[in-house]
This record gives structure tokens, sequence and C-alpha cells, in this order.
């Protein structure tokens, strides 16, 4: 555990990377849009304009529902709503010019292969191109598809300023963690 | 034939559907998690409302300030019908509203209007 005095030089070290927000631990889609809700309102008050509240707002929630959708930590919870819980990892950062969104979960081996020639794919493209495969993916993909029919990670590398980037570390034998970070310009 | 009216949700537009002014309204945030429980009942309540339509004309208005990509999938199937009811001879309009500022549902608006051609969809920003 944290020791009490080590509080000010967290708070120092969270402060030097230009973090904001970060949550740890288990997410339900409702606690996605507080967190949502927390943030857009958190930005309106330092007057930012509503175009890059909503791109912001956009990327948090698209990183989040993907960890609730793909994360390997699920957990089951006792309420009978059902809803589906997992853990991840979520931080925003601003730095004078852009904001940062990180996103973060661990995922089972055998999805990093898939994952990565897909992520390659769509960073690869410029914009015209991921317009086009947008809309092939959107027009092929079957209509009911509850998870965003593959669709968020092409979303995400669109609304984002900069090129995405992506990472896959090792955890143990079964699982790699999977971060990614997206930019949305102020 | 009833109306279809649900009340905004933390992340579910509020729904308005009359069948006597034939107007369809949905306006608000729309990123449900279970999109499929959330749109069915909408979808089934269209496809009563085409079958039983005794006019031509019908009025869609849609403002969606942030939406995603299992809402645009169903907004994408519903476009596709009111398409298809305009070439069989309905006089359909869809009002695409959207805050000025908000560029992603601009881009978006612009974006579906490119994709149904036949239809009418007009831009419709919102001024401060």
């Amino acid at each position: 555990m944290l020791a009490l005095d080590q509080l000010p030089k967290f708070r120092q070290e969270f402060s030097e990377k230009e973090l904001f927000f970060s949550f740890n631990g288990p997410m339900s889609n409702e606690f996605v849009v507080q967190i949502g809700k927390a943030l857009k309102q958190k930005m309106q008050l330092n007057d930012v304009s509503k175009g890059t509240v909503l791109r912001v707002f956009a990327m948090v929630i698209e990183q989040t529902q993907n960890i609730i959708n793909y994360s390997s930590e699920k957990h089951y919870p006792v309420d009978p709503s059902g809803e589906n819980v997992r853990s991840g990892i979520l931080c925003v950062g601003f730095d004078g010019n852009s904001y940062h969104i990180f996103c973060g979960n661990q995922i089972t081996k055998e999805k990093v292969p898939p994952l990565r020639q897909r992520l390659e794919l769509i960073s690869s493209m410029n914009r015209d191109e991921l317009k086009s495969h947008y809309k092939e993916v959107l027009h092929s993909t079957p209509e009911a598809d509850s998870k965003g029919a593959g669709l968020g990670l092409i979303e995400m590398a669109r609304k984002s300023s900069d090129s995405f980037e992506f990472n896959f570390s090792e955890v143990d034998a079964e699982h790699s963690f999977f971060s990614l970070k997206t930019v949305v310009c102020a | 034939m009833k109306p279809l009216i649900i009340a905004e949700g933390s992340a579910t537009p509020r729904i308005h559907f009359d069948p006597e002014s034939r107007r369809l309204e949905i306006y608000g945030d729309s990123y449900p998690e279970n999109a499929q429980a959330f749109f069915a009942p909408l979808s089934n309540w269209i496809k009563d409302f085409f079958e039983q339509l005794d006019q031509s004309q019908v009025q869609v208005d849609i403002r969606l300030d942030y939406f995603n990509s299992s809402t645009l999938k169903w907004l994408l199937s519903l476009l596709g019908q009111l398409e298809e009811q305009t070439r069989a001879g309905l006089d359909i309009l869809v009002n695409w509203h959207y805050d000025q500022d908000n560029e992603l549902a601009e881009e978006h608006g612009t974006e579906i209007a490119e994709d149904f051609q036949s239809l009418p969809f007009v831009l419709c920003p919102i001024k401060r």
C-alpha cells in the first residue's frame, strides 16, 4: 500500500506526467457513463470549446467500452442487472496543446497477433483510406452487433488528431497488457 | 397505433415517435452497452408504422450530440428503410440537427448525406 508520506511524491509524479484524471480497476458501462459526464463537466468549467469536449468525451467512451468488452480481467457482479464488469486503466492528460487519452487492459495472448495486425493496418492508413475502410466495415458487419461491430478502433483512429499509438507488454505466460493512446488537439 | 415515447436515459436518447403527426424524433446522446435491446423496439415500431401509414408525409428529426458505432449501424439501417420508402413514393424529410460547434456531428451528417443520395436529408446547424 502507498505510504502516507509518499502521497506528495505520488501527486508530483502525476503532475509531471501532465495527467489530470486516472482510474484503475473494475469498470461497468454505467460507471463509464458517469466518468464521461464528470470529464465533460470538468472541461466545460475550464472553458474548453464544445467540439473539443465532445471529441475527448467520445474517445474516453470508446476506449473504456473497449475495456468493458475485451479485458480478460472479468468480474461477475452480484448485481441482478448482470452488467458486464471488467478491469482496466484510464488516464487523461493535457500538455497545454492536446488532450492525451490512455487506456489499457489485460488480454489473453492468442488475441495479440490479430489485434496487432488490425491496429497496424489502421495506423498505416491516411484519412481517406480510413474513411473508406470505415464505410466498408460499417456496411458489411451484422446490424445488431452490440459490441460496436469492430468499428471502434477505426472510429478512434479517425477522431485522433495524431495517429494513435499502441503497445503490448508481457504480463505472464497466458496474458499480455494492451495499451492504446489517442490524441485530441484542443 | 400508439406513439412510442421513451425518456432520455443516462446513455440513451429521448424517443418521440408520433403516428398522428407522422413525426419521429430522436434527441440526446446514444451509446447504450446493449444496443440491440434498446433499438429492437424502435425498429419494430417503425415497421408497423410504415405498414399502417395512410398518408405520404413523414418528418424525422435527429439530434445526437454523441453516438457510438452500434448506434450508427442502427441509424444507417433506419435511413436505408427511409430511402426505400422515398423511392416507393413517400414524401420523407430527415433533419439532422447539431450544434454548429459540434464538428463530429456535422462530419457524420455530411457522410450520411453522401451515402443516401435519394433521401431528402438536411443538415440543420443550431446557432448559439
